[in-house]
């Protein structure tokens, strides 16, 4: 302002003139709509989430929580399970003025998401809460995946979602579908009601800081991008361990197996953000089509030769933390002959100039060692070994941890001090947590702000989804099938089921977990 | 020269706990850096895999008066707190420099190394901080200097080590002076954060956001009387915070204070009682005869909308409080950020006191 600053500029109606130096706004105002509300992943997650991005105060304005289960519930005792679910998940002590105010915004609706007449008395709550105002919708799907097609079709009916309709948006948790066929089937019903842009299909590990790292690793550093290729990197290895069991998830995961619960999904995400190419712009389908290039360029082998690429494993009795645990197979609502992976191992190759002949390792498992997520990048040797001892000796590798410890480390031969020029392998190390000085937010939140913000960059697109099935399901058919050997058991405690080593090339092997 | 204190003591080796420290109470700059890194020596060979933190160097300058304030201050900051932390004490009377380090694992930053080191200077070293203070700051990475109820032009002794001030305008004896404090920072190249403007920063977001609406843009060009209530303690606050919406709307100091129209604006701050700092509400009334009000509620800002004629609708926008201890951890993070207090908005501010337009309203007078 001032005569200097801003003479007789005037504020023109299509723009906001406050916007400017803000940063990111908080969304548009909008009412959540949790189907599941009764759930474990609603009270543990969402329901916490939710509060947290509350008490930043980046809630949209007139926000209003509408939980739906099948459950029959009045309203207070709907509030007051989110009041008890805040208070005990919450990452942060809840201020009680805002947990009152959420609290009041909040609403219950019971009934069977697939009936019209459930729907209708939804519709009345969202009236009441719009209070006459246009306001946006995220209806949030943490149900089971058998009802993803039908509730949006019963949304689609009772007139709460249509396709024209830019201010209404469907958040879909995992596992979509599962098989090819199946994941076909979802895909089409539920663009049989919506456009592709109001789907947001959530994979958490997109929500993680250090994942987004990576991008910024690769596309804001000179120092990475002239050695990421098939002339520098000997392989890519991608472990996601854990030192846990399935306990009580039987009755889900019993059916699912590794492959399908971490593999399908967030493994083969993170192997897209590794091996894209530059986007031209840093804009969700420009992202979202590199992502979805590199999964299709995922060259499969035939039907008879998937065991060369892909192993899988069941945890037997062992030791975890000098602690006895006991087998996949003892644990509670499993059956005593299952075949279900908790352990498996593939390697892919990605049939690209830039990544064709560098093999891609993914492997995922229970009770193993500790939880770990990592990728390791490894280099090529040196082309000359002129110094004494380059020989043989491990070389650079680039690992990014995601889990426990959000770090990256780069790992160097350096000689020895002393006479004599004796080297070995020493780490250049980046925390994550070192570098910044403030904790990371939960994924839900950041993924149901963007959410609310129609931001679609970290949610996977439709083709994504398909090409991820498409590599997977050839072994999941191959597994299937009763004359293939069942999963190899593996001791609790151990580095997993020997036959990992089958599917490494000459001169590769596994990172110790 | 070290004194008979100088010691290394791992505080529990048994469990290899990263916790080391040394002090002295005659010491030189040079002697605590190599001690420092003597004590961070120290966490390798005990195998353990931790690395120092290298985000930023925070220099909080304090009386010995406001110690223990300020060491809860730095204490609330939690995983938010700097890599590395000095504290420089001021006793006129002392005629040695005493110096303690201490090298602290933090299982917030995962296998990290944090550095605390506390300086006791006299007044002798006064003029000489920038020359102590260099062979102690973290190389290559942003520094930023502090120093709670204390001068903020103090800091600009660090300017030759230090980049970034941490200043609160809101202390200063007035609006004009709190502009002069910043505005000397700037001239001798040092940015400044002021914890004035990070007070109002859920007021200007939330308005921001309102103003995502066609409707608020089209009521924000017929505004007539702009009123902004705050603590008397933090009237800078509000002067920044009418600043950057006269800076943003285009309007004119004049006097008379005139919008993009060259319509007349009315612009009061008024004092306001409320337990925290900060600001208290912020009153928009339009020539239509419509208002926006927007105060502090109990679990966020309230925003009360009153039409032409009619009665005023309220609503509440959650957000909890960051009350006095929540304000250094944003400011720290402000220095890796680029949300800073832009010079638009000093000159603005500075525009509406010079012209006389930002009318105070006193207690008193309200």
């Amino acid at each position: 302002m001032t005569s200097s600053t801003h003479p007789t500029e005037s504020v023109t109606p299509d723009e906001n003139p406050l916007a400017e130096g803000i940063g990111l706004l908080p969304p548009d105002p909008t009412i959540l709509i949790v189907f599941g509300a009764g759930g474990d992943l609603a009270h543990r997650k969402l329901l916490p989430a939710v509060a947290n991005i509350g008490m930043d105060g980046t809630l949209p304005d007139r926000f209003a929580l509408i939980g739906v289960s099948r459950e029959t519930m009045t309203d207070q005792e709907f509030k007051d399970a989110v009041r008890h679910s805040l208070t005990t998940f919450s990452r942060r002590k809840m201020d009680p003025d805002v947990l009152e105010r959420l609290i009041e915004r909040t609403r219950y609706v019971g009934g069977d998401a697939t009936v019209v007449g459930t729907m209708h008395r939804l519709g009345g709550v969202i009236d009441e809460l719009s209070g006459g105002e246009q306001l946006d919708r995220l209806y949030y799907l943490s149900m089971a995946p058998r009802f993803f097609a039908p509730v949006i079709e019963t949304l689609g009916a009772a007139q709460l979602i249509n396709r024209n309709d830019k201010h209404s948006r469907v958040i879909v948790e995992k596992p979509f579908g599962t098989t090819l066929e199946e994941a076909a089937e979802l895909n089409h019903r539920l663009l049989s009601v919506l456009d592709e842009s109001q789907i947001f299909r959530i994979d958490h590990y997109l929500g993680k800081e250090t994942v987004q790292n990576i991008l910024a690793l690769r596309f804001a550093n000179h120092v990475l991008e002239p050695i990421w290729n098939r002339e520098h990197i000997e392989s890519v290895q991608i472990t996601a361990s854990e030192d846990l069991g399935i306990g009580s998830r039987a009755a889900y995961y019993d059916g699912s197996g590794a492959l399908r619960d971490l593999i399908q999904n967030h493994l083969l995400q993170l192997v897209t953000l590794v091996a894209m190419e530059p986007p031209a712009r840093f804009s969700a389908d420009d992202i979202r089509a590199e992502k979805a290039k590199v999964l299709r360029a995922v060259n499969m082998p035939s039907d008879d030769q998937i065991h060369t690429i892909a192993v899988r494993g069941q945890y037997g009795a062992g030791q975890i933390a000098g602690e006895d645990v006991k087998a996949y197979r003892e644990e509670d609502d499993v059956a005593d002959d299952s075949r279900t992976d908790s352990f498996a191992a593939i390697r892919l190759d990605i049939a690209t100039w830039r990544w064709a002949g560098v093999p891609f390792y993914i492997r995922t498992g229970k009770r193993l060692p500790r939880k770990l997520t990592e990728i390791a990048i490894k280099l090529k040797p040196v082309p000359l070994a002129a110094i004494e001892g380059v020989q043989g000796a491990e070389p650079n590798e680039l690992v990014l941890t995601i889990q426990p410890d959000e770090r990256v480390t780069l790992r160097l031969l350096a000689k020895v001090p002393g006479p004599g020029m004796n080297l070995r392998p020493v780490t250049m190390d980046f925390s994550y947590g070192a570098a910044f000085l403030s904790q990371s937010p939960e994924a839900y939140e950041r993924l149901i702000t963007d959410a609310m913000r129609g931001d679609p960059t970290l949610f996977t697109r439709d083709d994504e989804t398909m090409a991820q099935w498409t590599i997977i399901d050839p072994i999941l058919r191959l597994w299937q099938q009763p004359d293939t050997a069942p999963p190899e058991t593996y001791e609790a405690g151990s580095q997993g089921p020997e036959s990992q080593n089958s599917i490494l090339l000459p001169g590769d092997r596994w990172r110790t977990i | 020269m070290s004194s008979p204190s100088d010691h290394v003591a791992p505080a529990i080796p048994e469990t290899r706990r990263i916790d080391a420290r040394w002090s002295s109470d005659d010491t030189e700059p040079g002697k605590i850096a190599d001690e420092l890194r003597r004590l961070e020596g120290t966490r390798t060979a005990d195998g353990a895999s931790v690395a120092p933190a290298r985000a930023l160097t925070l220099v909080v300058l304090v009386d010995p008066e406001y110690d223990d304030e300020v060491r809860a201050q730095l204490k609330a900051l939690g995983p938010q707190r700097a890599s590395r932390t000095i504290v420089i004490r001021r006793f006129p009377e002392r005629t040695t420099l005493g110096g303690r380090a201490a090298v602290i694992q933090d299982d917030a930053i995962g296998n990290g190394l944090r550095e605390t080191i506390v300086l006791d200077v006299g007044a002798q070293d006064e003029l000489d901080l920038d020359g102590i203070l260099d062979p102690l700051v973290i190389t290559d990475v942003p520094s930023v200097a502090w120093a709670p109820h204390g001068d903020p032009r103090q800091l600009m002794l660090l300017r030759s080590i230090v980049q970034t001030a941490i200043i609160d305008g809101d202390q200063a004896v007035s609006v004009r002076e709190a502009l002069d404090d910043s505005r000397a920072l700037r001239e001798v190249g040092m940015r400044s954060i002021d914890m004035a403007w990070l007070r109002s920063a859920p007021w200007r977001v939330r308005l921001a956001s309102l103003a995502e609406q066609p409707s608020f843009r089209s009521q924000l060009r017929m505004i007539q009387r702009l009123t902004i209530e705050a603590r008397p303690d933090s009237l800078f606050g509000g002067a920044l915070l009418a600043g950057w919406l006269a800076d943003r709307l285009g309007w004119q100091a004049g006097p008379p204070l005139l919008d993009a129209a060259r319509q007349r604006v009315i612009a009061e701050l008024r004092d306001a009682e409320q337990a925290l700092p900060g600001l208290a509400g912020l009153t928009l009334e339009y020539r239509d005869g419509g208002a926006r009000r927007l105060s502090r509620g109990a679990g966020g800002l309230r925003i009360e909308d009153t039409v032409p004629g009619g009665e005023p609708v309220a609503r509440t926008v959650l957000g909890a409080s960051r009350g006095g201890s929540g304000l250094l951890p944003s400011a720290l993070r402000q220095v890796l950020l680029p949300d800073v207090l832009d010079d638009d908005v000093l000159q603005a501010t500075a525009a509406l006191d010079r012209a006389r337009v930002l009318k105070h309203i006193t207690g008193d007078q309200a």
